[in-house]
């Protein structure tokens, strides 16, 4: 019975390829690519569980089993890293998230469409600047001679510049901020896609029933997209443990590192700056593994709540 | 019949079990075949010195021309290889064509835009590296060392390395493994040619408005007169406020310029007499210099965005002449001072505004006390013959020529030449030409001509890079007299008493007087994968947020609450026992380079 169904299935699959053998055609060349530079890699996190030295030979190599990722665990200040890793991704994902989504929907009430394609081509240039520009922007808006305290001084509303690129309580925001405005334009494109989807009939019949701009909104755009926002959604919490690298070295200070230091820009110092490869990848296999679990949990909750899944 | 068939069935059991047992077998062969296949080879064949005939005169370079071409496959370190193949000014054909001619060798000379270490790794990985390799660390080539891929240099040092072993002199000794040989060179080595090093310096001009007689020369002097030279010039022409100083390390800059000026070395005192060893936050001085910079922070000489500052920022600043003191790197002044201004302002520009190189001493310490000045015999950096290299003697011969006088100028100025900066008179003086005497067109008749017009510095393997001077382990007499502090990148024009010939020159370093400290037994290596290695680490992010804080701390008490703190932290953390490791790697060296 077993290999019955077996069978069945693997002739489904031969009859697939000879009736779509085009696109298998088209795909096989992404599909060999994915296979090449995504899967076949993966085999090298089995350096995670020896004393790789590069150059020797892996069975030359010490196995030392889980000891990696006891030594990450048992690193001074590896819990506010947790902490900070979570939080910077975490505000990222909350506000973040949503902010793409608002401004899609208020793009979408734009009738004048010059005016709307302007704003849409601003929204998403500061995705194509590189962080180093950022970091220079941000240091030129809030050193201490920036214009914002130029403009705080000016009105009065402060006596000495404020340091904010050193206070501790500041950085999250200003991290979150400047993440929110490099990419909010970018993300915002699939949303508006999306709407623009939605059957513009369903529109006039809110119209017949009374339902003014919100309403339309909150009954008929929002329920259009939502299957889009569900599958981005659990995409996205995959990248929990992903807190950005770039962005804390470049805005980040010895006075902020309290609150900026996460798994990557740890890992980073105490992995492949002094040349433990091994530790780099059990860490990075560990972020990997956890993402993927909470991606699979996601998915079972989002079908069974929603009816809506991603595989 | 039945147990015929019993039989029969039982006997293909068996003989399917022993097919698949053979099958479990091959494959298991296989698999360790394949991984076998991946280790190295080998290791005991014997190593061939070298199968070139060596018989044959000595040529005008000091060099027996071998009969077949000698090619050095060479891995150089990060560059850009387009740019270096590009030549846009042939100069490295130039010295292509001069060592074809006249040396019978050829150098593929190879960099990579990726960090080296990276690139180092993945090449001991896949196994595919040059005959030889420069310009790496320490532990790098310790890894290749480690993994039997660096051939073991002793033998052919002893056979074809005279003039290395005569120019390194004892030093040679502190190259040598744990099993005695040698497996690699030092590339750049030498005595410090510099005059200066960690800098206190001031703008000279506003300096010299105050009217004082005498630099001063402790560091609470700098902060006086860093402190009315402000009150002189609040802002500048565009109305920013000026600083004395900033940072483009997040204020180590300061700490290290301090703790050289109290006579630090790396971070520790180093009591001779006793051997002992003690870091600075466990020492008052350590307390003394917080407390002095903290007071700077305070009162605004130091820049409040310093810990945001990189080096294009700063350069703006000091430019701009928003910044009017030079805490730190000395030739951070002079990029950010004079040789800017005297391009920019041409007609205006008067050589008394520069940043003045200052040398101080802590109270109660001499000048020569301090370390402000270091010099480290052997650098950073070192070369390696791999595995992969066909004809070690040769090789050992070429670095021997380059480590000879007149090879090693060769290697840094290009071939002597009257379209070059130096020639070889008739009386064989090493003749500078006359437009290089002038410092302020070093950039266009030195540099340029040098580099780019004759590959001078193109292709240094294992070479002395440093102060090309006599002394007992080199002589250098036949450089011309007129110029001093000559290396493989640098000289300064010198007037017959041995004063800088370039006035403004003398007034860059005139008050620079702390004299170079050898500092060579104090260089440590970490093995990645030690517990002091996590240890060294943790204090260096430590210490570097600690230190911050301790700058910018809102009073005195504060700032000492952050030290005491500070030293808390680092002690619990395993500060005594980075101390002991680092006093333990001195000792070593002491004993290395008296060759127990």
């Amino acid at each position: 019975m077993k290999s019955k169904k077996k069978s069945n299935k693997i002739n489904e699959i031969i009859k697939s390829f000879k009736t779509q053998r085009q696109m298998w055609a088209i795909c096989m060349v992404a599909l060999v690519w994915v296979l090449v530079f995504c899967y076949v890699p993966m085999l090298g996190n089995i350096i995670a569980f020896f004393d790789y030295v590069p150059g020797k030979n892996l069975l030359d190599c010490t196995f030392i089993g889980l000891k990696n990722w006891i030594d990450f665990f048992s690193l001074p200040d590896v819990w506010r890293v947790f902490r900070n890793t979570l939080v910077i991704s975490g505000l990222s994902m909350s506000i973040g998230f949503v902010a793409p989504i608002i401004f899609a929907l208020l793009l979408n009430e734009i009738h004048h469409t010059l005016f709307k394609k302007v704003i849409q081509t601003i929204s998403y240039l500061p995705y194509f600047i590189s962080w180093v520009v950022v970091a220079s922007i941000l240091l030129t808006l809030l050193g201490t001679e920036g214009n914002i305290n130029s403009i705080l001084i000016y009105f009065g509303w402060i006596e000495k510049p404020i340091s904010f690129l050193n206070e501790k309580s500041m950085f999250w925001g200003i991290l979150t901020s400047s993440n929110i405005w490099k990419d909010l334009g970018w993300s915002a494109i699939i949303y508006i896609s999306a709407i623009a989807g939605v059957d513009q009939e369903l529109y006039q019949a809110g119209s017949v029933d009374g339902l003014g701009r919100f309403g339309k909104v909150w009954h008929i755009t929002l329920p259009g997209i939502a299957p889009t926002i569900i599958l981005l959604f659990i995409m996205n919490i995959g990248n929990i443990l992903n807190a950005g690298f770039e962005q804390q070295l470049l805005i980040g200070t010895p006075l902020t590192k309290e609150v900026y230091e996460n798994i990557d820009t740890y890992v980073y110092r105490y992995g492949v700056q002094i040349g433990r490869y091994s530790f780099a990848t059990a860490v990075g296999l560990m972020k990997s593994v956890i993402g993927f679990g909470l991606v699979v949990i996601a998915n079972k909750i989002s079908a069974k709540v929603t009816d809506m899944r991603l595989f | 019949m039945q147990n015929a068939y019993k039989k029969n069935v039982y006997k293909k059991s068996i003989y399917k079990k022993n097919i698949y047992k053979k099958k479990v077998l091959a494959l298991a062969l296989s698999v360790v075949m394949i991984f076998g296949g991946c280790t190295k080879k080998d290791s005991g064949q014997e190593q061939v010195i070298s199968n070139a005939d060596l018989s044959g005169e000595v040529n005008e370079w000091g060099w027996v021309i071998p009969d077949e071409t000698l090619v050095l496959d060479v891995y150089g370190g990060e560059g850009d290889q387009e740019n270096l193949m590009k030549d846009e000014y042939g100069g490295k054909a130039k010295l292509d064509e001069w060592l074809l001619n006249n040396l019978n060798v050829q150098i593929n000379w190879q960099l990579y835009s990726t960090s080296m270490d990276e690139k180092l790794n993945l090449m001991l990985a896949s196994g595919d590296y040059p005959a030889i390799i420069t310009n790496m660390t320490n532990e790098m080539a310790d890894k290749f060392i480690a993994q039997g891929k660096a051939l073991d240099l002793t033998e052919a040092l002893e056979q074809y390395g005279d003039n290395i072993t005569r120019r390194y002199g004892d030093y040679l000794n502190m190259l040598k493994s744990e099993d005695g040989k040698i497996y690699k060179l030092a590339t750049l080595y030498g005595y410090n040619p510099n005059v200066a090093g960690y800098d206190f310096g001031i703008r000279y001009d506003y300096w010299e408005e105050l009217g004082e007689s005498k630099m001063y020369e402790t560091p609470e002097g700098y902060y006086e007169a860093l402190k009315k030279v402000l009150e002189n010039h609040p802002t500048n022409a565009n109305g920013q406020t000026t600083y004395g100083a900033s940072s483009t390390n997040k204020g180590q800059n300061f700490l290290k310029a301090m703790l050289a000026a109290y006579g630090f070395i790396t971070d520790y005192k180093y009591d001779e007499s006793t051997g002992d060893m003690v870091h600075w936050l466990n020492t008052e001085d350590g307390l003394e210099i917080s407390m002095l910079v903290n007071k700077m922070y305070r009162e605004g000489l130091i820049d409040p965005d310093f810990l945001s500052t990189d080096y294009e920022t700063l350069m703006t600043k000091m430019q701009s002449e928003q910044i009017l003191g030079n805490f730190g790197t000395w030739w951070y002044g002079w990029t950010g001072g004079h040789q800017f201004w005297a391009t920019q302002e041409a007609e205006s520009y008067t050589i008394e505004k520069r940043f003045a190189n200052v040398s101080v001493h802590a109270e109660g310490l001499t000048m020569e006390d301090t370390t402000l000045l270091t010099a480290n015999y052997l650098g950073s950096y070192r070369c390696i013959i791999t595995d992969k290299c066909t004809d070690l003697g040769m090789v050992m011969r070429y670095l021997n020529w380059e480590n000879s006088e007149l090879g090693n100028f060769i290697a840094g100025w290009g071939a002597p030449d009257e379209d070059n900066v130096w020639d070889i008179a008739e009386d064989g003086t090493w003749v500078v030409d006359d437009d290089i005497l002038s410092v302020d067109t070093k950039e266009t008749t030195f540099h340029h001509v040098r580099e780019e017009l004759n590959g001078g510095g193109t292709y240094m393997i294992a070479v002395n890079g440093q102060w090309m001077r006599t002394d007992e382990t080199q002589n250098f007499d036949k450089i011309d007299s007129r110029i001093d502090r000559v290396s493989v990148y640098d000289y300064w024009p010198v007037n017959a008493d041995g004063s800088f010939s370039d006035e403004g020159i003398n007034i860059s370093w005139g008050n620079y007087t702390a004299p170079a400290k050898d500092i060579s037994m104090f260089n440590v290596s970490y093995d990645p994968n030690a517990e002091i290695t996590i240890t060294k680490q943790t204090l260096t992010d430590t210490i570097e947020t600690e230190w911050a804080r301790i700058i910018t701390a809102a009073s005195e008490e504060e700032c000492e609450r952050l030290f005491t703190e500070a030293r808390d932290k680092c002690n619990a953390l395993g500060l005594e026992d980075l101390t002991e490791y680092v006093k333990s790697q001195h000792d070593a060296n002491i004993a290395k380079f008296e060759g127990k």
